[in-house]
């Protein structure tokens, strides 16, 4: 199959005729030259690498293990990645051409005329072959061409080491032969022009000069990354051996430190993010994330991060924005469609979330984290028996003491089953460590349950002071629990008499109260109120002015406490007025509308439960507390 | 380049003219492709095995080795049934777990490489069918280094599969030029 090749066509000493010849590079020098420059190039980079890994070694057979590893790794892939592109080069370029007119170098290069060489020079790299592990000696055949204005010098080179000896030496012979006229003796041999004598010696200076600086440019940049590279990646080592320890502030320490060697490594700033939120910053957290999504706009991990941040604080539509993009740029990945499923089950698609965790848990079975957030979910429809048998009798869901998620859930269940003595004993224990919105939820429906009206409206304060950690609001203006407190006082003192009826019959839209107004300012200009001030309906309260926070923003569920705690403190107004607030959300969720309904029938607001409960029925036909709404209409009637 | 160059290169291969010589040929040469591939892809992925638990040592999580997997290891879209890509996919990677997996990959594009640069001076129908093989071949499993999705495989396949046998067609002419005449040279320079 392999085609012979002609003879020539015309003998060169006739210079007729003669040609195109070429000179190909050897496959099997490419070869040799690959793997001894792999050597040099894995050797040089283990060296950082070398340093970077110590923090995680924790001995010395570990670490030269390691190092091995990573020297073959790097190995590897230089020697795969350059044979490749040499091979592409070659297929790409072609062999040098040489016939009876000139000499072209590469196959889209201009031809040099044999006349415009005016000098050809053969160079040793000693310390090339010796680096490289060339062990027939590098040579470099240096080309001076006339420049075509006439001016100068250009210069042409042809290193050896890609080309067989028999074949580089062929090359010299022949250009010695059409550009000079003579054979040369052996390959070492200078040949030029007499004629061009002092342009050659300029020239050659000139080259000397630049190659010097272009080496030691080379190196020192070289010398710069590899350093600069090493101090990174140790700093990050340290960073992550810290947070196996769970000494947050050390790997706050580390993590800075490698972000401020390099800040374009957006690992650093992700786990920095990550040892922020865990050691209660989560302003430093959304900074840190920001910072790694400008360097690294697609990197899913701190777009997720970013996004639990913004679901606790209860910003959901930036939430949701960040989690469709994780989703759309990681679709295989996991934590990305658990995040989806919160934020799907925090704006109120409950079915959609459970979908997701269902198909989740389908696809991969030891998932704890999934099947704890679909007994959430089930939870959060009131679907207390599915949630059991994930919780209490799947395998794959064992009781794990130190994880807060699981514990969390159980006590949940706990709460949703009447057991206040199991779900007090995990919420305390929670309640000791990291201190979220959720955990302060739980905590106020436990205080409620047990009938400290007192401590649930203070974890309520709490919760919704957390939630608004680090969101940008005005010094003077009001947070959404007191501006609802100033409002509502300001709506009672105008209708000391109206009945709870008349006011949610009003609805949303009867309301005067809308998401810009500002509560009425208290002697020191701050917000505040309490909650007797609320009962006792003050006279003479200024109607709300302006303010900045966005009540769409925030979390219902408080708002629905609150009404609670206004029925059960028999305060009917307070306790509708809020219901009403909690169903300002911009995001219609079937158990709010259906607790609502519930607490609103059971306090004699039969026409509006009504309706509420056919929206919740509307929206999500499955779920248990619309059910059980739709019961007890019935049964009422 | 002279005519004599160009004219004897279409005529110096024995299947000119003999369509089942050219098929066999082809054949020959599509075969030895699949090898080229196969073989460097199993020897890298054994020893990027072998280099990715030097350097997890000690660690906490060791490298997967060829291990039965109880689950899909190719996780799906939520919401979705997997594909008979995903499953091909799914099939590759129980194969190659871990590292194995890359190492492979590194493997099948040397020995893709070395295909192509085997042919360069074989007859049209080989280096044809070499090109589209080792094209496609060659494109799919660098895209499925970027990503485990079909659009991508697929794509990067068919634009393998026309690109490299295009690039020979096209550059068959230029390989015409045989190789300088050692045989003339000086026997004194050659001491």
């Amino acid at each position: 199959m392999t085609t012979s090749e002609l003879p020539p066509t015309a003998s060169p000493d006739s210079n007729v005729n003669w040609g195109p010849y070429e000179i190909r590079p050897s496959p099997r020098k490419i070869l040799w030259l690959t793997l001894g420059s792999s050597v040099a190039v894995a050797t040089a980079l283990v060296i950082p690498d070398a340093f970077s890994i110590l923090p995680g070694a924790i001995n010395i057979l570990t670490w030269a293990m390691r190092v091995i590893g990573l020297w073959c790794s790097a190995y590897i892939l230089w020697a795969a990645g350059f044979l490749a592109i040499l091979h592409m080069t070659r297929i790409v370029t072609g062999g040098i051409q040489l016939d009876t007119e000139g000499v072209k170098l590469w196959r889209f290069g201009k031809k040099i005329v044999w006349k415009e060489i005016v000098a050809t020079t053969i160079s040793e790299r000693k310390n090339f072959s010796r680096m490289l592990l060339i062990s027939s000696g590098a040579l470099e055949l240096t080309l001076h061409v006339k420049k075509p204005n006439g001016k100068g010098l250009a210069v042409k080179k042809v290193p050896s080491f890609q080309y067989a000896p028999e074949d580089f030496a062929s090359l010299v012979y022949y250009v010695g032969k059409f550009a000079f006229g003579i054979t040369p003796s052996a390959v070492g041999v200078y040949m030029f022009k007499s004629a061009d004598a002092d342009t050659l010696l300029k020239a050659s200076q000139e080259g000397r000069l630049k190659r010097l600086v272009l080496s030691s440019v080379i190196t020192c940049s070289l010398l710069l990354y590899l350093a600069r590279n090493a101090g990174t990646n140790y700093t990050f080592n340290m960073g992550n051996v810290y947070v196996r320890q769970g000494n947050y502030p050390k790997a706050i320490e580390s993590y800075t430190m490698s972000t401020a060697i390099n800040p374009f490594f957006p690992p650093a700033w992700d786990r920095l993010a990550r040892c922020d939120l865990r050691a209660g910053d989560p302003d430093s957290a959304v900074e840190h994330w920001k910072r790694a999504l400008q360097v690294k706009p697609d990197f899913v991990e701190s777009k997720l991060g970013l996004s639990v941040i913004y679901m606790r604080r209860w910003q959901l539509v930036e939430a949701e924005k960040l989690i469709r993009q994780a989703v759309r740029l990681a679709p295989k990945d996991e934590a990305s469609f658990i995040n989806l499923a919160q934020i799907d089950s925090l704006m109120g698609k409950h079915q959609q979330a459970l979908k997701i965790l269902e198909q989740i848990i389908l696809q991969n079975r030891g998932k704890e984290q999934a099947r704890c957030l679909l007994a959430q979910c089930y939870l959060q429809v009131g679907d207390i028996s599915n949630a059991s048998k994930i919780l209490l009798v799947d395998k794959h869901v064992p009781e794990r003491i130190g994880a807060p998620f699981y514990s969390m859930v159980r006590a949940e269940l706990a709460l949703a089953n009447g057991d206040l003595k199991t779900a007090a004993e995990r919420l305390q224990k929670l309640y000791k460590g990291d201190k979220n919105v959720d955990l302060l939820l739980d905590m106020a429906k436990l205080k409620f349950a047990q009938g400290d009206m007192a401590a649930c409206e203070s974890l309520l304060r709490e919760a919704e002071k957390k939630q608004l950690n680090g969101r940008n609001i005005d010094s003077d203006a009001a947070s959404p629990f007191e501006f609802l407190s100033g409002v509502f006082r300001h709506e009672k003192t105008k209708n000391p008499t109206e009945t709870p009826d008349t006011v949610a019959a009003s609805g949303t839209e009867n309301t005067p109260v809308s998401t810009t107004e500002r509560p009425p300012p208290t002697a020191n200009g701050t917000a505040t109120t309490t909650n007797s001030s609320l009962a006792s309906g003050q006279s003479n309260v200024p109607a709300p002015t302006k303010m900045k926070p966005d009540v769409t923003s925030y979390n219902p569920w408080i708002s629905f406490y609150r009404a609670k705690i206004g029925f059960k403190r028999a305060d009917k107004f307070e306790g509708t007025w809020m219901v009403e607030q909690a169903l300002k959300s911009p995001f219609p969720d079937s158990s709010l509308m259906a607790n609502c309904a519930i607490l609103l029938l059971e306090n004699g607001s039969t026409e509006r439960a009504r309706e509420l409960t056919n929206q919740a029925l509307k929206l999500d036909p499955e779920n248990f507390f619309a059910k059980d709404a739709f019961k007890k209409l019935g049964q009422q009637r | 380049m002279s005519d004599v160059h160009e004219k004897s290169h279409r005529l110096i291969c024995e299947c000119h003219g003999n369509p089942a010589l050219k098929f066999k040929h082809a054949s020959t040469g599509v075969l030895r492709t699949i090898i080229a591939f196969l073989i460097p892809g199993f020897l890298f992925a054994v020893v990027y095995g072998v280099v990715d638990w030097f350097q997890k040592f000690n660690s906490i999580q060791p490298p997967p080795l060829w291990l039965p997997f109880a689950a899909p290891y190719q996780q799906i879209t939520a919401g979705e049934q997997m594909s008979d890509f995903d499953k091909f996919v799914d099939m590759y990677n129980f194969i190659f777990p871990g590292a194995c997996r890359f190492g492979s990959g590194i493997g099948m594009v040397v020995g893709g490489f070395w295909s192509v640069a085997k042919v360069r001076k074989n007859c049209l129908p080989e280096k044809l069918a070499v090109g589209v093989v080792a094209g496609g071949l060659l494109g799919s499993r660098m895209m499925l280094m970027a990503t485990s999705q079909a659009e991508p495989f697929l794509v990067a396949f068919i634009a393998g599969a026309i690109f490299l046998p295009s690039y020979l067609l096209l550059s068959n002419k230029l390989y015409a030029a045989p190789e300088l005449p050692a045989a003339d040279i000086d026997p004194r320079f050659r001491e």
